[in-house]
């Protein structure tokens, strides 16, 4: 009796140390002797410039937004100073950012990004707009298939996409599918309200993954063009008939610089599939800001509009 | 006158008669000798008092005892038999038989082979040394057991001795080609942890051996966790070996990953041999007869890996008598049965372990989760088999078939909800529920199968054929979602990433390997093998819902890659003088879409020095067409393997070492050894690859490692053991996608490790073994500060900022050092009464002093309101598995026949 009674506190004192894998708060004894700003801004042509300007924070600890408000924040074309960006706050919770007044960039341009703040160092990024790439092929193909899943209308659908990559050059493109939606709602007295048209994600479903891409939520990361007549992507678009009314289809093709391209990149398997501490985490030091951290890139982009039964 | 011619007549017919009575005395005379023992010069004695015409010089007869057997035999008949086990032969002359030393017989080469085993089970004794003691000279038996011995003719000593036998002397005259089939008995119960060559007259002998040899008699004195005996916890205390915390992340020698170990059962590649990630390995100690590791100097019978090899024999089974053993740890029960199909022809052995504590880990980490404030519990299981047969196949063959197949199942759920209130300046209240959700769960199997035939073509060459089998199926997935959600505004923030892993690895093949003596100094072997695998490599992640990847088994098949792969090699094992060589190439050819040929050069030479040194040199160079890659710190069965392929060369090492050998004292021995290894066409994975395409998730590089090990040897009659300390470094350097093309160190690269292990034998039935060990800490990637950026997937690219962690150097941060004792009493008894019942139980302590050494980090997040806003928190804790432990472990073996 004693002999089990010891037997089992052995196996439960073993099976509790081993495999509840035991934990337990640890200080690394590390400091972070110097924040780092950090940089998240993409431009394209004939728009606005906005620069968000954060600075990086102990991993241990309270965690909270460090927006930078009071920095210098200046953009160059070669020695030229094309503008002094200036701070917008942000409304309804939302971040400010630095932005130009009347700066517009343009393609084939390289721009820099200068900014300062007082206990930080000053950092700087460059990077161009390229050419446009248009999209010469746009085809939905025969396979469209409609079901309603709880109240929502999901179509599947098969998307050819064919556009104008340039030889000899490396690329980097950013395809964007949107379902235009216009939501409305019904008052007691029977009148329909319709708001303003606005975009939704458009994903592939889950059964297929196009070769050569990568799928995030809206966003389809292609190197080049992987074939001579484009490429294929299967899609699912969903609304809510209740509350939307189905418009068109849009497909935005990004012609993206690769600082961009690598940072959507990394973004994007960020959500890495494996706990933080058992995955091996990646270096994450991208970006093409020097001294600081992030990410100042141009990208160009053109839209097409397309319906399922295009 | 006619009187003389008569008597004339008459004496030369008598004269003639006694010639002719003489010669017919030795051809047709039968002479007696009485049945029973009597010295040679005795019944020689007797021969000639029986009239027979014999001469001889008593000081050339050996002082021999015949058992003479009664009767009459011719004088021929009589001499042959009593001369037979001697120097001498009879010539016959005039005057009669004259027995004369055989001159002829030191001038002629003869060779004794045979096999060596064990007495009394019949298991094949791998590496027993056979020395001559006269001429200084010896073998020793391969891996089969056999062995081929050239000598000159005459008196032979031969001493055959192995670690655990009790050592046995062989007295004869050889006077032809002899086949001497050998059993060598059990020395008892003496302790030996002895992974080297022992330290006296036979040292010679072992110049040449590269390997560390492991047995299951030592393995059984370390206790694992939780009691499991394991060959990797004894492999892991000599230097050059490291891994993570625990055994954790698998084994790396002298800076490989350990994807590039070759790891043998039987002669079959392993996918994968760890259970529980590393706690306890695939190798069921009751079924392993020995584990042979090599380091350096590897002979050309193996390839197709870059880093050590690990070779691990199976037992037989018993040939003679039935014996059932049934024994249970803390963690696992095992049952192994094994005996003669035929006595001393034929024999089985089976042996099943099984994770019992499924159903206690259940309840308990359901409690344990509780008291951290989480739901959820972990499930484990896993249970492996050994079967093997054995059959004798005419006089001089032999077939085996070995059987493996092992199964883990993982699976860890936990939820973690918290709830906040936050109340802001307008007087409202918000109500915010943080939730984190982490599910992973893991399948893996490992089935390896062997099919083998030994055939002793004549006494100098003997011959391997093999059909091998091996496969490695991993299913595994994960999910991870934290969210934030406010009930006053119903709104939802969340962050959520899941996968899917696959791996289907299936390797078919045959081989043959041979071994043929040359001369007595001089053997070749070579060999010929053909395999053809299929690897299916499967993954899908992002930041989706588990749900949203397809489940693995639904995927193309098509999308299988397939390969062969065809090696041969040829190596010379010889001496010039007082130097030892082996000389080695392998070649290998691996066509995957493109064929890639590769020669692997291998040297060896050793001397000894001086009355009391001994030196090697050795220089490897090895290919390995097939990759391990890995996404994770603790090597999970989730790591892929990869073939070459069009775009991936086969990865390449050249290595060189050094040893020294210097026995101080007859019971200390110092050991010293250098090396250098030059990796190339390294693969890992890139670190901003796509997803679900693993091709293009790969970057190829390079690294290298260096190291110094030192080792002092004590082996007393009650207590040894040995002290060790490693100077290493080993680092990597890949392409842009990793570390931004920056060199970094390897994550297992240790660069101090003291290693202690000591039995002391308190009486040959009770041993006493402690081990130490510490390293310095492994490397690990760790983000110490962490950034917002917009997700520009989202299409409102300043909504939902996202927090990324920055890593800014792969690798480049130094985990704790890892240091832990273990200590364990080994107590073996048979009862008085019934002799056939042995009794052996370990019970120790694993992690005396509690140390917590470190596997991973990772950071726990929990949120409180401080006025009227809602902060998050984080913190690093490290996980470990476990402080102090007891293990506990017993086993009862019932003999069928003593």
């Amino acid at each position: 009796m004693i002999l089990q009674w010891f037997l089992r506190l052995f196996t439960i004192t073993t099976l509790v140390s081993l495999f509840i894998a035991c934990e337990e708060p640890v200080d690394l004894g590390f400091e972070v002797v110097e924040s780092q700003l950090v940089v998240s801004s993409t431009f394209f042509p004939d728009d606005v410039v906005k620069v968000f300007l954060t600075a990086t924070q102990p991993t241990v600890g309270e965690q909270s937004i460090n927006e930078i408000t009071d920095a210098t924040v200046t953009i160059l074309e070669g020695n030229e100073v094309k503008e002094l960006l200036h701070y917008v706050a942000g409304q309804n919770g939302r971040r400010g950012s630095y932005q130009s007044n009347n700066f517009r960039p343009k393609v084939g341009r390289t721009y820099t990004l200068f900014a300062t703040k007082s206990g930080f160092k000053p950092i700087d990024a460059s990077s161009s707009i390229p050419e446009p790439v248009q999209i010469v092929d746009l085809e939905v193909l025969d396979d469209v298939s409609r079901m309603t899943v709880e109240g929502l209308e999901i179509f599947t659908f098969t998307l050819k996409i064919n556009y104008d990559d340039p030889e000899f050059i490396d690329n980097f493109y950013d395809i964007r599918i949107s379902q235009m939606v216009m939501p409305y709602f019904v008052k007691s007295n029977g009148d329909t309200v319709k708001m303003g048209t606005k975009a939704k994600v458009v994903q592939p479903p889950i059964e297929n993954y196009e070769e050569n891409t990568v799928t995030g939520e809206a966003s389809i990361l292609v190197r080049d063009r992987p074939a001579e007549d484009g490429l294929t992507i299967k899609l699912q678009s969903r609304f809510d008939p209740k509350t939307e009314l189905l418009g068109d289809l849009q497909a935005e093709l990004r012609t993206v610089s690769e600082p961009y391209f690598d940072y959507q990149l990394t973004i994007q398997r960020e959500g890495q599939a494996l706990p933080i501490g058992v995955g091996d985490p990646r270096v994450s030091s991208f970006g093409n800001v020097q001294q600081g951290v992030g990410v100042f890139a141009g990208y160009n982009r053109v839209f097409r509009t397309f319906s399922l039964d295009d | 006158m006619r009187r003389l011619a008569f008597l004339l007549t008459l004496l030369i017919l008598l004269l003639s008669n006694t010639l002719e009575g003489q010669r017919g005395l030795g051809k047709e005379r039968r002479f007696p000798l009485p049945n029973r023992q009597m010295p040679l010069e005795k019944a020689l004695m007797k021969l000639t008092e029986a009239g027979a015409p014999l001469s001889y010089r008593p000081d050339q007869l050996p002082k021999i005892v015949i058992n003479a057997p009664g009767g009459r035999k011719t004088l021929v008949g009589w001499l042959s038999f009593l001369l037979k086990n001697t120097e001498l032969v009879y010539q016959q002359g005039p005057a009669g038989y004259f027995i004369v030393p055989d001159l002829d017989l030191f001038n002629r080469d003869f060779t004794i082979h045979g096999l060596i085993s064990d007495a009394s089970s019949g298991e094949r004794l791998i590496g027993a040394a056979i020395q001559d003691i006269d001429n200084l000279g010896g073998v020793l038996a391969n891996e089969y057991g056999f062995y081929s011995l050239e000598t000159k003719g005459g008196r032979k000593r031969l001493r055959l001795s192995y670690t655990g036998y009790a050592s046995k002397e062989l007295d004869f005259v050889l006077r032809s080609d002899t086949t001497l089939q050998i059993g060598l008995e059990p020395a008892g119960y003496l302790p030996q942890i002895e992974v080297r060559a022992s330290v006296d007259s036979s040292r010679s002998l072992y110049l040449m051996e590269s390997e560390r040899t492991m047995s299951r008699t030592e393995v059984g004195l370390l206790n694992g966790p939780g009691g499991e005996a394991s060959i990797l916890s004894l492999a892991r205390m000599l230097p050059g070996v490291t891994s993570g915390a625990d055994g954790v992340g698998g084994l790396s020698i002298r800076g490989s990953n350990s994807g590039h170990n070759l790891v043998l059962f039987d002669g079959v590649p392993v996918y994968n041999l760890n259970h529980a990630a590393g706690l306890f390995s695939i190798f069921n100690t009751s079924a392993i007869r020995r584990a042979d590791l090599y380091k350096d100097g590897i002979p050309a019978r193996f390839g197709g890996r870059i880093g050590g090899v690990l070779d691990v024999h199976t037992r037989d089974g018993n040939l003679y008598h039935p014996e059932v053993s049934i024994g249970s740890s803390l963690l696992s029960s095992t049952v192994t049965a094994e005996g003669p199909l035929k006595p001393g022809k034929s024999s089985f052995l089976v042996s099943g372990r099984y994770f019992w504590g499924g159903d206690l880990l259940r309840s308990f980490s359901k409690r344990q989760k509780q008291l951290y404030g989480r739901s959820g519990e972990i499930d484990y299981a896993v249970y492996d088999l050994n079967l093997k047969v054995n059959q004798q196949v005419g006089e001089k063959g032999r077939v085996y078939l070995s059987l493996y197949r092992g199964l883990d199942h993982y699976g860890n759920g936990s939820e973690k909800k918290e709830d906040v209130t936050v109340l802001e300046p307008g007087g409202t209240v918000l109500f915010y529920t943080a939730t984190q959700n982490r599910a992973e769960e893991i399948r893996w199997g490992n089935t390896v199968g062997a099919l083998r035939y030994n055939h002793l073509f004549n006494d100098r060459f003997f011959g391997n054929f093999r059909l091998s089998y091996s496969d490695l199926l991993v299913r595994a997935s994960f999910e991870r979602s934290d969210s934030l959600y406010e009930a006053s505004n119903q709104s939802l923030s969340s962050d959520i990433s899941s996968g899917r892993f696959g791996s289907a690895i299936k390797q078919v093949g045959t081989a043959f390997d041979g071994q043929y003596n040359l001369t007595r100094t001089t053997n070749i072997r070579f060999g010929i093998a053909i395999d053809a695998h299929r690897f299916l490599p499967q993954i899908r992640s992002g930041r989706v819902p588990l749900t949203q990847h397809p489940v693995l088994q639904s995927l193309e098949e098509g999308d299988a890659l397939r390969s062969v792969q065809l090696a041969a090699y040829g190596s010379i094992n010889g001496r010039w003088k007082g130097l030892h060589y082996r000389a080695g190439l392998r070649g290998q050819i691996w066509h995957n879409g493109v064929s890639y040929f590769n020669l692997s050069p291998r040297l060896m030479l050793a001397a000894g020095l001086g009355k009391h040194g001994r030196w090697r040199i050795t220089y490897d160079q090895m290919v390995q067409p097939i990759h391990l890659v890995s996404s994770t710190v603790i090597g999970l069965p989730t790591d892929l393997w990869v073939p070459s392929t069009p775009e991936i060369a086969p990865s390449t090492v050249r290595q060189v070492g050094f040893r020294y050998n210097h026995d101080l004292t007859k019971k200390w021995q110092l050991e010293v050894e250098l090396y250098h290894r030059d990796l190339r066409h390294l693969v890992d994975y890139t670190q901003s690859g796509q997803n679900n395409k693993w091709l293009d998730n790969l970057s190829v590089g390079k690294g290298f490692a260096n190291g110094a090990e030192f080792s002092l040897h004590y082996s007393g009659r009650k207590l040894r053991g040995w002290l060790s300390y490693t100077l290493a470094e080993s680092r990597r350097q890949f392409d842009e996608a990793i570390n931004r093309g920056r060199p970094f160190p390897f994550q297992f690269d240790r660069r101090h490790g003291v290693k202690l292990l000591a039995t002391y034998s308190i009486k040959p039935t009770i041993n006493l073994t402690a081990t130490w060990r510490y390293g310095s800490g492994a490397f690990y990637s760790l983000s110490l500060e962490n950034f917002l950026l917009a997700d520009p997937s989202i299409l409102e690219s300043d909504d939902d900022p996202q927090v990324i962690p920055l890593v800014e150097n792969k690798n480049g941060f130094n985990l704790p050092a890892n240091h832990r004792l273990d200590i364990n009493a080994q107590f073996l008894f048979r009862s008085q009464e019934k002799k056939r019942f042995q009794h052996t139980l370990n019970f120790g302590v694993y992690n005396l002093y509690g140390r917590h050494n470190p596997i991973f980090y990772d950071l726990r997040t929990s949120f409180f309101s401080r006025g009227s806003d809602l902060i998050k928190d984080q913190q690093f804790v490290q996980v470990f598995f476990g402080g102090i432990q007891p293990t506990l472990s017993y086993q009862l073996t019932f003999s069928g026949k003593r």
